[in-house]
């Protein structure tokens, strides 16, 4: 079976997406407004998961086709992008902690993966 | 640190790191449900749609979605997912993302796990080792440096 270069594209997109998605959930946590109504009017976590989903629907579009041993480890990706917007967004550290945990998760997904085929 | 233990502040920042931890902790489980109802959902869908075909025609990305909300068990995937998201963002506040965030990857332990009891699927040497990186990662993760400022 091959992976076809758009089913890439498409869960690499996918992931970039989504890590924006988790920044925005964090600016909306970071201003949060009292009440239900508060929560619903919140626009940066409103869109943080206008992220999410059209980042689920890239994601859905890409493992149509393809090997998942391939496209699924991919979504781990976003970890990383993740790692380098929260230094640019939050100003929170990049440690050598941060760097090895993600590390050994990106391989861990990986290997995952590997078992499935 | 020296003969001066932990203070007041150290000990609410770690009440409160458990807590975000054990949200998203609560989050994977979730979510590792919610991705086997979409694994299981997407291939009952069964439509196929390149990246090309998206952007000639971005009207595809409603068609999908239309899709995946008449299809029960793609509509229960993403209401779980909905109710990770409100989870997630009550852990991230006040907390590090970059820190939180990648602990979603033991939601794949979780799905390694159910697969294995629901789908019968195996265990073998790649995902015994796979789920022993994650867990590894995510603990090595929460460590701090004892010079790290606390908040």
């Amino acid at each position: 079976m091959k992976t076809p270069l758009s089913s890439i594209l498409l869960v690499l997109l996918s992931s970039f997406i989504g890590s924006f998605g988790a920044v925005f959930l964090k600016y909306g946590a970071e201003h949060p407004k009292p009440g239900f109504a508060g929560l619903m009017t919140n626009y940066r976590l409103a869109f943080g998961i206008a992220l999410y989903l059209l980042s689920s629907v890239f994601f859905v579009m890409g493992v149509a086709q393809g090997e998942l041993t391939i496209l699924y480890p991919m979504v781990s990706l976003g970890y990383i992008w993740t790692l380098v917007w929260s230094r640019i967004f939050f100003q929170e550290r990049i440690t050598a902690f941060k760097v090895a945990g993600l590390g050994l998760i990106v391989i861990g997904v990986a290997c995952i993966n590997l078992g499935k085929a | 640190m020296g003969i001066a233990t932990t203070t007041n502040l150290e000990i609410d920042d770690r009440t409160a790191a458990r807590k975000s931890f054990l949200l998203v902790f609560l989050c994977t489980l979730i979510g590792a449900l919610g991705q086997m109802l979409i694994k299981t959902g997407a291939s009952q869908l069964g439509v196929h749609v390149s990246l090309p075909e998206v952007f000639q025609k971005p009207g595809l990305i409603f068609t999908y979605s239309f899709g995946i909300l008449s299809n029960p068990r793609l509509f229960m995937g993403y209401v779980l997912y909905g109710i990770n998201t409100f989870l997630m963002a009550a852990a991230l506040k006040g907390r590090e993302l970059s820190r939180l965030f990648p602990v979603i990857a033991l939601t794949y332990v979780w799905v390694t796990f159910l697969s294995i009891s629901l789908l019968g699927e195996h265990l073998n040497w790649y995902r015994a080792v796979g789920i022993a990186l994650i867990v590894g990662g995510v603990s090595v993760l929460g460590m701090k440096n004892k010079t790290e400022v606390v908040g």
